[in-house]
């Protein structure tokens, strides 16, 4: 009986990883079983929210393990797991101890890594987590031989992109031509070529979808006027206490687990956050906000979340409004005033 | 009638921008650490900007050129928050305490 | 011209361009007040910040000027500036922390 555990999330390599391993798994033995695990706290998750998203990539998995089985002569079982750690898993040290935990628990013999697994974004995350898992364990590790880079940039430049990025960049011209004239049409067709080419691929991390795009625009003209208003109405709260002779401000950090996924949805929350008077983002890190906030109002006004299901709706649509606010769920963590005289 | 309108809404607008433009000119000379100056940097500044450049838009009038001032408008509510945030991130990184003595001697 | 553009505001109905050159002026003499904090300090995001917000109000100045003086090509220079604006304070935050130089 052989026994491999296959630990996954997103990744650009996952399909042919996945291939590989089990065309692999079911050479020369008469039983194997795969053990396939995701980790939420990875948050290799764009779009939804991590246990959801965990559930529709195991099944996926098991799915692709039992297709790519099929005929073999080797009794095959699959089983898969989301693990909740208990630690925060930042570094590849964390990851290696949850799979050394995995591995002495389950009696693995095998660990098949994904070469582009870990975090989004963090390029060469598996090879330490591989040469831990090799001194510490006796059990066989491997990464799968796929190239886990295209090149050094973050993208490949596929059609939606190049459509995008050029459009975009095409129309851009035309706004600042002033119009449109035989020579801004070509002039701008061969300058959006020009910045299509060098900075498409870096531009954007994933490709523009058809599904998606266009309805969040639409949402945005209800979301923009939603945040001027937010953003007129504190912006007087903070023009009165700046202009208090007194200065009664009580400026606090806070610790803030958002419950928006996905690089570009952080950032819009992270720069609506901002733009609203008495939050501002002082650090987006692993899916987690460090907001300075100026007074009592601004946190009130963060821990009821209006902004962050603001931005749900404008990402996930109206369904995804319906979630409990920040102070409800416990992700909001205020710190303790400093008193006056501390170190400097 | 709609030129009165227009006119006394430009008349808003700029008294909106000079207003919110004068609050974070005080509370960029006010305000006691980083953090609590880059508020004002980013929204009350912002703020101010967006009413000035929406009169400028007003003004302007329905014209190709207008779509510039419009795209204006546009990057300052996206530029002024990132570079607000980085500097903020900046300090944080190299160490500057966040609220400082804010407590007591508030005005400096 | 500050001078003449406020008697022109406050002698009834206002002309637009004089309005703007006023606003501008104001604009003007904000930015001056900033400058405090480019002086003063005491930390290099602090002379950033006030740099920045500086920057936004030549941006509005530019703006507010181009419908005064009637010159529509002003706004192209506020939008590369904006742009500027924001790239300058990219590169020297992304300088301070990364090299830890600068005071």
């Amino acid at each position: 009986m052989r026994r491999i555990l296959l630990p996954v999330a997103e990744s650009p390599t996952l399909e042919d990883t996945i291939t590989y391993v089990a065309e692999a798994g079911v050479r020369d033995t008469d039983a194997v079983r795969f053990r396939v695990i995701f980790l939420p706290q990875l948050r290799a998750t764009p779009l939804d929210a991590p246990a959801e998203r965990g559930d529709t990539l195991l099944n996926r998995v098991a799915t692709l393990i039992e297709e790519t089985t099929q005929g073999a002569t080797a009794a095959v079982s699959v089983e898969t797991e989301i693990v909740e750690a208990t630690i925060d898993l930042y570094t590849p040290i964390d990851v290696a101890e949850i799979l050394l935990e995995q591995i002495e628990t389950y009696d693995i013999d095998q660990v098949q890594l994904d070469p582009s697994y870990g975090p989004p974004s963090k390029h060469g995350f598996v090879h330490p987590v591989e040469r831990i898992l090799r001194e510490e364990s006796t059990a066989m590790v491997e990464i799968a031989p796929f190239d886990p880079t295209p090149g050094i940039l973050p993208g490949r430049l596929d059609v939606p992109r190049t459509g995008f990025i050029f459009t975009l960049s095409f129309l851009f011209y035309l706004v600042l031509a002033g119009g449109i004239s035989t020579y801004g049409l070509v002039t701008g067709a061969i300058t959006a070529g020009i910045v299509t080419i060098t900075l498409g691929a870096i531009t954007l991390w994933f490709p523009p979808r058809i599904r998606y795009t266009p309805i969040r625009f639409l949402r945005a003209f209800i979301y923009i006027p939603y945040l001027l208003i937010a953003i007129t109405r504190a912006n007087l709260d903070v023009s009165r206490v700046i202009l208090h002779p007194k200065l009664p401000i009580d400026p606090r950090v806070v610790r803030y687990h958002p419950a928006v996924y996905g690089p570009f949805p952080l950032a819009t929350l992270g720069n609506s956050i901002t733009l609203t008077p008495g939050t501002l983002s002082m650090r987006i890190e692993r899916g987690e906000l460090l907001v300075h906030t100026l007074t009592e109002d601004a946190r009130t006004d963060l821990i009821e979340g209006g902004l962050e299901r603001a931005v749900r709706f404008l990402f996930f649509g109206r369904r995804a409004m319906r979630v409990a606010s920040p102070g409800e769920r416990g992700d909001i963590t205020v710190s303790e005033p400093l008193e006056s005289g501390g170190e400097e | 009638m709609m030129d009165t309108v227009i006119q006394l809404l430009i008349i808003f607008l700029i008294i909106g921008g000079i207003f919110f433009t004068f609050v974070a000119a005080m509370g960029v000379v006010r305000l006691p650490d980083v953090y609590a100056r880059a508020h004002t940097a980013s929204q009350t500044d912002t703020l101010g900007a967006g009413f000035a450049v929406a009169a400028v838009v007003l003004a302007m009038g329905p014209e190709p050129r207008t779509a510039v001032a419009v795209l204006l408008l546009a990057f300052i509510f996206v530029t002024n928050p990132t570079a607000a945030h980085a500097i903020a991130r900046a300090a944080y990184a190299t160490g500057v305490p966040p609220w400082g003595e804010s407590t007591e001697d508030d005005t400096e | 011209m500050m001078v003449v553009s406020m008697v022109a505001v406050l002698s009834g109905l206002p002309d637009t361009e004089s309005l703007f050159l006023l606003a501008a002026g104001i604009f003007v003499l904000l930015a001056i007040v900033m400058l405090y904090r480019v002086y003063m300090g005491p930390t290099i995001q602090d002379r950033l910040l006030a740099v920045n917000v500086l920057g936004t109000n030549t941006v509005v100045v530019l703006a507010l000027l181009s419908v005064a003086l009637g010159e529509p090509w002003f706004l192209d220079i506020a939008l590369i500036y904006a742009l500027l604006n924001l790239l300058m304070a990219l590169v020297v935050t992304k300088y301070t922390v990364e090299r830890g130089g600068l005071r």
